[in-house]
């Protein structure tokens, strides 16, 4: 009998210490692709060419990313928050383009996503500084809402981005395309505000019970936050090269 | 030929019809190409740099503006909402979440108000400060941070004849590859 209680105990104890693990550890995704490993290897030497056509199975894994690993482990400190932060994988392309007339066009991609940590939901405006004269870029899509990194991955905390270039007239020589992150107009902002306002269910921080440092009334603070982005912005982002002969 | 062979026939010939219909209802609406058999448009990629440029910004407390609330119009040394320098909280940390160096700056995107000076340093002694401007500028220990590194933004300001009510201005935390 005694030992059936001990054996109770200790198993209660083993559900106490997973449940504080599993509420300070983002979540790690599982059922990945046969040949993700194969497909992140090119990717990380930078070989992987047809980046577009990545299925979501791979870029909508913290996987994908060359730093998930390093940040999923990490201790979370509760004194701060993670507000704003984004980056895009990979962060340049270079094109070699031959005999590129008026009407030619080249599409490329890249993948956005919230910086780790991130606790609050940023709308996104993604403009190009690019030779105006010379080429159309389109932009899909042109604002994006990117979810939460934190305590969990929430969908859309990452996008693909695709961007297509169509020149306007016959292009020689080199041409930098650079990608930013701006502040969304103000009416994307309402929307994307009331959108982050009425969702429900989706997951956010508790303290837990072991968890002294964790202040409810600020915890409570953080709990849907929409942040207009922007005001925080990489130069380094998302560049594109086209060398023209 | 069979009635029902009859049949057949008319409908391959619709079928066909349709076909062609469609063909040069195709050939009208779409652009003409720029294609040239002589001098054919490619496209190569020359290479792809599979670096992460990701950063992360965290605030004190709940704070996701940095507030200063000065005491009078002539208040100094105002540290923002959630700071406690003397508690080596800074109101900001940023992370480079990213996997390479990055060296950050900051600025504010128009000139400062007159009555108003903002210091900003990664120290909370506030050594080395800069004062925030529209140009931007790398304080002391921002630059080269490498991935999964820090820095801090420990922030004061000092008031000279303030007006009353909210008045706010937008910083910018850049990044760029060291």
């Amino acid at each position: 009998m005694k030992m059936k209680s001990k054996a109770a105990i200790m198993l209660i104890v083993l559900i106490a210490i997973a449940s504080i693990f599993s509420l300070a550890l983002p979540r790690k995704s599982n059922d990945l692709p046969d040949d993700f490993i194969q497909v992140k290897r090119d990717m990380d030497k930078g070989i992987l060419y047809g980046v577009c056509d990545l299925k979501e199975d791979y870029w909508n894994r913290p996987e994908f990313y060359p730093t998930w690993e390093k940040y999923r482990s990490q201790t979370h400190d509760f004194s701060r928050w993670g507000v704003t932060g984004f980056g895009a994988f990979p962060s340049l392309i270079s094109y070699n383009v031959k005999d590129m007339k008026a009407g030619d066009r080249l599409e490329t991609c890249t993948y956005v996503r919230s910086g780790w940590n991130i606790e609050t939901f940023q709308g996104l405006h993604l403009n190009m500084d690019h030779d105006q004269s010379k080429f159309d870029v389109n932009i899909i899509p042109g604002d994006l809402l990117l979810s939460p990194t934190y305590p969990e991955l929430i969908e859309g905390w990452t996008n693909k981005v695709k961007i297509t270039i169509v020149a306007k007239e016959d292009i020689k020589g080199t041409y930098n395309f650079r990608l930013r992150g701006e502040s969304p107009s103000p009416e994307k902002t309402k929307e994307y505000y009331n959108r982050v306002m009425n969702m429900k269910d989706y997951p956010f921080y508790e303290c837990g019970w072991f968890d002294s440092k964790c202040n409810e009334d600020i915890v409570e603070l953080r709990k849907k936050t929409y942040y207009n982005g922007g005001t925080f912005q990489a130069d380094k982002f998302f560049d594109i090269e086209v060398i023209a002969h | 030929m069979t009635k029902e062979g009859k049949k057949n026939m008319n409908k391959i010939r619709t079928i066909m019809a349709m076909l062609i219909v469609l063909l040069v209802a195709n050939i009208m609406t779409f652009p003409v190409s720029a294609y040239d058999a002589n001098s054919p448009y490619t496209v190569t990629v020359n290479y792809i740099v599979p670096n992460d440029t990701t950063f992360t910004v965290t605030l004190a407390g709940a704070e996701s503006s940095i507030d200063f609330n000065p005491g009078n119009r002539n208040s100094t040394n105002v540290e923002p909402d959630s700071q406690n320098a003397g508690g080596s909280t800074p109101i900001a940390t940023i992370v480079n979440t990213g996997n390479i160096p990055q060296t950050f700056g900051v600025n504010i995107t128009s000139a400062q108000y007159a009555w108003v000076a903002v210091t900003l340093s990664n120290s909370n002694d506030y050594s080395n400060p800069i004062t925030l401007s529209a140009t931007k500028q790398t304080p002391t220990g921002w630059s080269s941070i490498s991935a999964a590194a820090s820095i801090d933004a420990y922030m004061k300001a000092d008031f000279t004849d303030a007006p009353g009510g909210t008045l706010s201005k937008t910083m910018e935390i850049n990044s760029s590859v060291s």
